[in-house]
């Protein structure tokens, strides 16, 4: 998380020469668990979590609550998917919240103040997501700063900044920006399939893209990155752009959905946010993460809210389950990477 | 008194050592020689409790006894002080020195000003007066560091002291006043084991000898009987006329314009570095640990920046802000430490195909992912990569196969001009051999080939042209296969065992 991170410690070698995997059904078996284990783990969690909550309230497996759920995971899960790629770098980014904020505002304020339409202010809010990711990309990289003290700050520096330009006033969204929160296609709302196109094109860009794997790279050994010649900083700095620009849609999109952007709005999305990328099977000392992951971690914490509502369970517990599940995910995370060597 | 009896240590196929008898005496200094990966690090692992002997007996004042951690070590009066000394940067001198007050069972801890006083005491009693107990750790360098680790070994009072080359990174001077804490020592009564390579200033202090060669002890005698011309015979093997079959190719380089070209070149760890490498040849580069080598390489490829002199890259006047910069124009580097170059998490494929991420997507590297794909297989079978399938993960994978990787993907970038520092440093001799071919042909190809090894006889071997580094500066350049004494020599800074 450091801007200059340490090399990653030695893990033990194997024996030279290690046993083959059996071809067939077994090996493919294996590949799959080696390449998605992580995201399995989660979908089967998703499943049997799903499955007890349909016992308690059969009204979980109806088609519109499943749909509504998504629905109400796509602003966090859009903004995941930065987070996704600069956690994956080596770093992190506690401004994603109030990047929410700020993007929803820069893409209000041109449609409210000068007549710009929807489309267009929604590239404004992005852009100025962008700027933000590139000045926290510039901070951590040439500044060699650690990255959660430059997004600390940042983070309230931007929240000020939100309440600043808006007199700590909501503004009301004109109708034309109604389609993309609240509009549906056929069935399925636009902000879900927004989300799982985003987070496809992601994952794709991260596995298969020089660029994204340079991600993965840097976060991985940072120091062997840069002496093999990969460009370290512009990598970092691109994740964080990238991140600034998730973030920044994401406000769009929920300014959208609640016709209205509020100077505060993405100011409790942090730790959900984080989370989603965690349960996701992503590291937090970088290297190793996937896109899919996180959607499925953030679908998980949907579900979980989405079962205090159906359960009428008290609401409070929600926010300690929450906690809970962070660090179980982390504990069945260790337990994995130990048993497959290292 | 601690003996070792048979001790025998495998790491996988490999001996690292076969069936050392050795004995450490009270009040005495004694040296353990040997190259790099001759077994002496093993040898100090097995009689320290760091590594637990396959075979073999520890015996201690006579009685027959079991190390089975480093702890336990220490309550058995052994204390190892290693190369780069492992301190509380942020904490005083005084509370490094103390530092075991605060492992369990330790009785409570003193004051600020108690601690300094007890600390000077105990730093005077060595001999030692110009180190401040209250200074902050990180503001110590050089040798004090060395001196507050023998502090703080000495607090426990052992009776058997192993120092791991503890004078690799010194000057001539700090390393003198070492030495002079080691004979402190030696009076107290304390068995002293001295791992270094500088022969010189170890044979001014050491009381016996003990040269390690390929996992076995070759010779075990008083310093006085082994006169240092013999032990470097001894730690090289006795100097072997070169078989033709292991002469370096024949490539003519003087009509050669040189592609790379350091004039008077500057900077951290050295000083006035002229030298060139043409296309086709194998500049092997000599010298200790700590002498400034893997520093002129890193200056070169601007992963540090050089403070003067001019560098040149296929004639034009060049400097490059990081290593991108120089892999873009066909400078590839393969690291000396795999920790520093290994994607541990990643795939063996990932970790080949990291080479094409550098030079941009389209300049230089195939185009597309097939090709790309395809280049990555026919890498992994060129140099005999050994992996399952290529999506395993490459922490599994052994060291030697690891280094064939990063060698793999230094290739991948299709370089003119390949850097490579400490190729086979921790692999066996199969795969060694096999890296020395893969060099050959290169340089056959036209690459020019610049390796870096504090193994002399390799560098003897394998280069057809000989750069020795010493304290920072390029002391001597001679033709490949030149006499592993001469190498030797200029290595140590030991002109006077030159023949001729």
């Amino acid at each position: 998380m450091s801007a200059v991170a340490d090399d990653a410690p030695e893990r033990p070698n194997a024996i030279p020469g290690s046993r083959t995997p059996p071809m067939g059904g077994g090996h493919q078996m294996r590949a799959l668990a080696r390449e998605w284990g992580s995201e399995l783990i989660v979908l089967v969690v998703i499943v049997i979590l799903g499955g007890f909550v349909g016992l308690g309230n059969p009204v979980f497996f109806s088609p519109q609550n499943l749909l509504n759920i998504l629905q109400a995971v796509a602003v966090v899960g859009v903004a995941a998917i930065g987070a996704t790629l600069v956690i994956i770098s080596g770093n992190l980014d506690l401004s994603v919240g109030s990047i929410i904020s700020l993007g929803g505002l820069m893409c209000a304020i041109p449609m409210v103040g000068w007549g710009v339409p929807f489309e267009l202010a929604a590239v404004i809010g992005i852009v100025t997501g962008c700027v933000a990711g590139a000045v926290n990309g510039l901070i951590v990289t040439y500044g060699r700063v650690n990255s959660f003290i430059v997004t600390l700050g940042t983070s309230s520096a931007l929240a000020g900044l939100a309440l600043y330009i808006t007199d700590r006033h909501p503004i009301e969204m004109p109708d034309s920006s109604a389609w993309l929160g609240q509009a549906e296609l056929g069935p399925v709302p636009v902000s879900v399939v927004v989300l799982v196109v985003l987070a496809a094109a992601s994952q794709y860009f991260l596995a298969r893209t020089v660029r994204g794997q340079r991600i993965t790279a840097v976060g991985d050994n940072q120091r062997a990155a840069f002496l093999s010649g990969l460009p370290v900083r512009s990598t970092i700095i691109l994740a964080y752009v990238l991140a600034g620009g998730f973030a920044a849609f994401a406000g769009v999109l929920q300014a959208s959905a609640l016709a209205n952007a509020a100077p505060a709005a993405g100011a409790g999305l942090v730790l959900t946010i984080i989370a989603g990328v965690i349960i996701g099977g992503t590291s937090l000392l970088g290297g190793r993460g996937s896109i899919i992951g996180t959607l499925l971690g953030s679908i998980l914490l949907g579900i979980l809210s989405n079962a205090f509502i159906l359960l009428r369970l008290n609401p409070e517990i929600q926010v300690v389950s929450l906690g809970l599940v962070i660090v179980l995910a982390a504990l069945v995370d260790q337990w994995r990477m130990r048993r497959s060597g290292g | 008194m601690i003996e070792g009896r048979g001790l025998t240590k495998r790491f996988g196929g490999v001996v690292a050592l076969d069936t050392v008898d050795i004995t450490i005496e009270l009040g005495k200094v004694t040296a353990l020689l040997g190259e790099n990966g001759a077994g002496k690090s093993t040898l100090v692992a097995c009689l320290s409790g760091a590594y637990q002997p396959d075979g073999g007996d520890l015996i201690l004042d006579g009685a027959p006894m079991r190390l089975r951690s480093p702890d336990d070590a220490r309550r058995a009066g052994i204390a190892v002080i290693h190369q780069e000394p492992q301190m509380l940067e942020e904490q005083s001198v005084a509370a490094n020195i103390y530092l075991a007050r605060l492992a369990p069972g330790a009785r409570s801890g003193a004051g600020t000003n108690q601690l300094n006083t007890r600390a000077a005491e105990h730093l005077a009693a060595l001999g030692i007066r110009d180190l401040e107990p209250a200074a902050k750790m990180r503001n110590i360098k050089g040798a004090h560091r060395q001196l507050v680790e023998i502090a703080r070994a000495l607090v426990g009072e052992p009776r058997v002291l192993f120092l791991d080359e503890p004078n690799a990174s010194l000057g001539e001077a700090e390393s003198a006043r070492l030495f002079d804490v080691v004979r402190g020592l030696r009076e107290r009564g304390v068995a002293v084991v001295l791992i270094s390579h500088r022969l010189r200033e170890v044979y001014a202090i050491a009381d016996h000898v003990v040269v390690m060669r390929d996992g076995r002890k070759v010779a075990d005698a008083p310093t006085a009987e082994l006169p240092v011309e013999r032990a470097i015979s001894f730690i090289t093997g006795g100097a072997k006329p070169l078989a033709p079959a292991q002469s370096p190719i024949a490539v003519g380089n003087d009509n050669r314009p040189p592609l790379l070209e350091l004039a008077d070149v500057s900077g951290p760890g050295f000083a006035h570095v002229s030298f060139r490498v043409a296309a086709g040849e194998i500049v092997g580069m000599s010298g200790l640990v700590g002498s400034g080598r893997t520093e002129i390489a890193h200056a070169v490829i601007g992963a540090t920046h050089p403070g003067s002199g001019v560098l040149r890259f296929a004639g034009a006047p060049v400097h490059f802000g990081d290593p991108a910069e120089a892999l873009r124009v066909g400078i590839a580097f393969v690291p000396e430490g795999r920790r520093e170059a290994v994607f541990y998490g990643q795939s063996v494929d990932f970790n080949i195909r990291a080479g094409f991420w550098g030079t941009g997507e389209r300049d230089g590297a195939p185009g597309s992912r097939v090709e790309r794909t395809q280049a990555v297989r026919a890498l992994m079978a060129r140099l005999q990569v050994k992996a399952p399938d290529p999506h395993i993960r490459a922490a599994t994978l052994s060291g030697g196969n690891q280094q064939k990787l990063l060698i793999a993907r230094a290739l991948s970038a299709s370089p003119r001009l390949l850097i490579l520092d400490e190729p086979t440093h921790g692999v066996d001799v199969g795969t060694k051999r096999e890296i020395h071919d893969l060099m050959r042909s290169l340089a056959a190809e036209g690459i020019a080939v610049w390796f870096i090894s504090s193994e002399v006889e390799e560098v003897v071997e394998l280069a057809t042209r000989i750069l020795v580094v010493h304290q920072g500066r390029v002391v001597a350049e001679l033709p490949g296969g030149s006499p592993i004494e001469d190498v030797l020599a200029y290595n140590f800074g030991e002109v006077s065992v030159r023949r001729g």
